[in-house]
C-alpha cells in the first residue's frame, strides 16, 4: 500500500502575524459628480514551507547472501529548496530500529540507510535533492530506503516465523 | 390772510413725519449665492452692514441695538421638486462676537449691536448657513433653491423693519461610493487545495442609476497578483452586483452593474451590502509560481464609476 503525507511546516500563528505588512483596506472616497471612488481590498494567503514523502510501500527482508534486507524507492518533495531532514524511530521498541515476532518476545535490530546515509533512530540527518517541482515526482521516486538485518542479528532470534516493525519517517524542512 | 395761515399748518403737518430720522437698514439688500456641493458639510458666511439708530436724532448717530430674524416661508429649508433640504442659521454680531442660533421666523432679543448710517466701523452683522453632510448625502440629486430672508427691526422710533434676500442655489449632484471593504484572508495553503475568499461591499449610488466597476491589481500593469518580495502567485478575480458573478481582468471596465444602494454610503452598516469581489487561487498555479515561502499579499483595486 502507497502512503503519503504532507506536512506543512512552521508555525502558522507566527506566519501569519509575522509577514509582509498589510497595506490596509480603505473604502473608497465619495466620487461626485461623475467622479470615481477609489477603495482597495488587501488579500492576504500565507505559502508555507511545505515537505511531503509518498510512494511508500511495505518492505519484505529478504536474504541477499550476505544479510536479510529489503528496498524502498520513495519520493521526498520540499517546496522551493529541496532541503529537509529525515527522522526515523521503530515503533516495536522506540528510539531504535528492532523487528519482533507477534509475542515481542523475539527480537531482531536492523539498520536504515536513506539513500546512502545510515540513519541513527530519532536523529534528524540533513539532506537534500528533494523534488521541488512535483509533490509525487512526477509519478516516480527519487530516493532508495533500504533495511538491513545482519545474519548474526537474524540468527540470535529466539523465535522462528515473521518479525516485524512499523518504521516511522518524518521529513521536515531544512 | 386766514387762508395763508391754513397753508402753513397744512405743510407743518407733512413735514412732521420725516422730521424723525432714526432708522434700521441692512446692507447688502440682495445676495445670490450659488453653490454645488463637493462632500461634507457646507458653511456659508455672509456679512452685513445694519445700521440701527434712535429717532429724532439728524446725524442718525444715535446707535441703539436691532433684532433679527430669518426664514424661508416659515422654515429652514431649500427645496427642489423632488425635496428639501434644510439647513440650520446662525447671525453672529461682529462688534461682541456673540453667535446666536436663530429659528424660522423668530425676532431675537433687541441686542445685536447696531451701527450708523453706512457702518464706518464696518460690517457688524453675519449671517452663518450651515448645510449638514448627512443631509445633504440623503437629498436626492438636483437643484435646490430657496430665498432666505433676513429681517433687522429695532424700536428706536423710526423705520422699525428692514430686508435683505439671500437667494441659495444649492446643487446636489449625483454621487457615488464604495464602502465596507474588508480584507480577504485566503488562509494558509495546505499544498493541495485551491483557495478562494469574498468580500461582501457596498456600492453606493445617490440616484441608484448602473454604475461601472474596474478591478486591479496594484503591481505595474495591474494584475491579480500576491506578492512575497519577487514571489509572485496569480490570482483570478470576479464580480457579483447580485445578479450573477462576472470575471474581472484588470481595468477592464464591467458595464451595466446594478443594485447600487440609495439611502446611505455605508449601505446601513453593511446590513444592505450589495456587491461581492471574489477571489481565488489555484493550487497548481500557487505550487508552480511561488518562489518562497511566507505571507503574500495582494492589493485589489475597486473603482466604481456611474453610468
Amino acid at each position: 500500500m502507497k502512503m503519503s503525507k504532507l506536512v506543512l511546516a512552521g508555525s502558522m500563528v507566527g506566519m501569519l502575524s509575522s509577514g509582509a505588512a498589510l497595506a490596509a483596506t480603505v473604502d473608497g472616497n465619495l466620487g461626485i459628480n461623475g467622479a470615481t471612488s477609489n477603495g482597495t481590498v488587501d488579500i492576504t494567503l500565507t505559502v508555507p514551507d511545505l515537505v511531503r514523502i509518498s510512494n511508500l510501500n511495505a518492505i519484505t527482508m529478504t536474504d541477499n547472501g550476505t544479510s536479510y534486507s529489503g528496498t524502498d524507492d520513495v519520493c521526498v518533495y520540499r517546496n522551493f529548496t529541496g532541503d529537509y531532514t529525515i527522522t526515523a524511530d521503530g515503533t516495536q521498541v522506540p528510539g531504535t530500529f528492532t523487528l519482533q515476532d507477534g509475542t515481542n518476545a523475539s527480537s531482531i535490530l536492523y539498520t536504515v540507510d536513506w539513500g546512502g546515509a545510515g540513519l541513527t533512530a530519532t536523529t534528524a540527518s540533513a539532506q537534500t535533492g528533494a523534488s521541488t517541482t512535483s509533490q509525487s515526482c512526477g509519478g516516480g521516486t527519487n530516493l532508495t530506503l533500504t533495511v538491513d538485518a545482519t545474519y548474526e542479528e537474524v540468527s540470535g532470534a529466539s523465535i522462528a516465523g515473521a518479525h516485524t516493525d512499523v518504521l516511522n519517517l518524518v521529513v521536515a524542512p531544512n | 390772510m386766514r387762508s395763508g395761515i391754513v397753508a402753513k399748518l397744512v405743510v407743518f403737518l407733512a413735514l412732521l413725519p420725516v422730521a424723525v430720522y432714526g432708522r434700521v437698514d441692512i446692507d447688502p439688500t440682495a445676495v445670490n449665492d450659488p453653490l454645488t456641493w463637493t462632500g461634507g458639510d457646507i458653511t456659508r458666511v455672509q456679512d452685513f452692514c445694519v445700521q440701527s439708530t434712535a429717532g429724532a436724532n439728524p446725524q442718525n448717530n444715535t446707535v441703539i441695538p436691532y433684532a433679527v430674524s430669518a426664514d424661508v416661508a416659515g422654515t429652514f429649508e431649500l427645496s427642489s421638486g423632488a425635496g428639501v433640504i434644510p439647513f440650520t442659521v446662525q447671525w453672529t454680531d461682529l462688534r461682541t462676537g456673540i453667535a446666536e442660533s436663530l429659528a424660522p421666523g423668530v425676532v431675537t432679543a433687541e441686542d445685536k449691536t447696531g451701527e450708523s448710517s453706512g457702518c464706518p466701523g464696518g460690517n457688524n452683522g453675519r449671517l452663518t448657513v450651515f448645510f449638514a453632510s448627512a443631509d445633504l448625502v440623503a437629498a436626492v440629486p438636483g437643484v435646490y433653491t430657496g430665498i432666505l430672508t433676513v429681517e433687522v427691526s429695532n424700536s428706536g422710533g423710526g423705520r422699525k423693519k428692514f430686508r435683505s434676500r439671500v437667494t441659495y442655489d444649492l446643487t446636489v449632484p449625483d454621487s457615488i461610493r464604495v464602502t465596507q471593504l474588508n480584507t480577504i484572508p485566503l488562509g494558509i495553503f495546505d499544498g493541495v487545495n485551491d483557495l478562494a475568499g469574498a468580500d461582501s461591499l457596498c456600492v453606493y449610488r445617490r440616484s441608484g442609476g448602473l454604475y461601472t466597476v474596474v478591478l486591479s491589481g496594484d503591481n505595474t500593469g495591474g494584475p491579480f497578483q500576491l506578492v512575497n518580495g519577487g514571489s509572485l502567485i496569480n490570482y483570478s478575480v470576479t464580480w457579483n452586483d447580485g445578479n450573477g458573478a462576472v470575471a474581472a481582468t484588470p481595468f477592464a471596465p464591467i458595464t451595466g452593474q446594478q443594485n447600487a444602494y440609495t439611502l446611505d454610503e455605508f449601505c446601513s452598516g453593511g446590513a444592505a451590502n450589495n456587491a461581492t469581489p471574489s477571489v481565488s487561487v489555484l493550487a497548481n498555479d500557487l505550487l508552480a509560481q511561488a518562489t518562497a515561502s511566507g505571507p503574500h499579499l495582494g492589493i485589489l483595486r475597486v473603482v466604481v464609476q456611474p453610468e
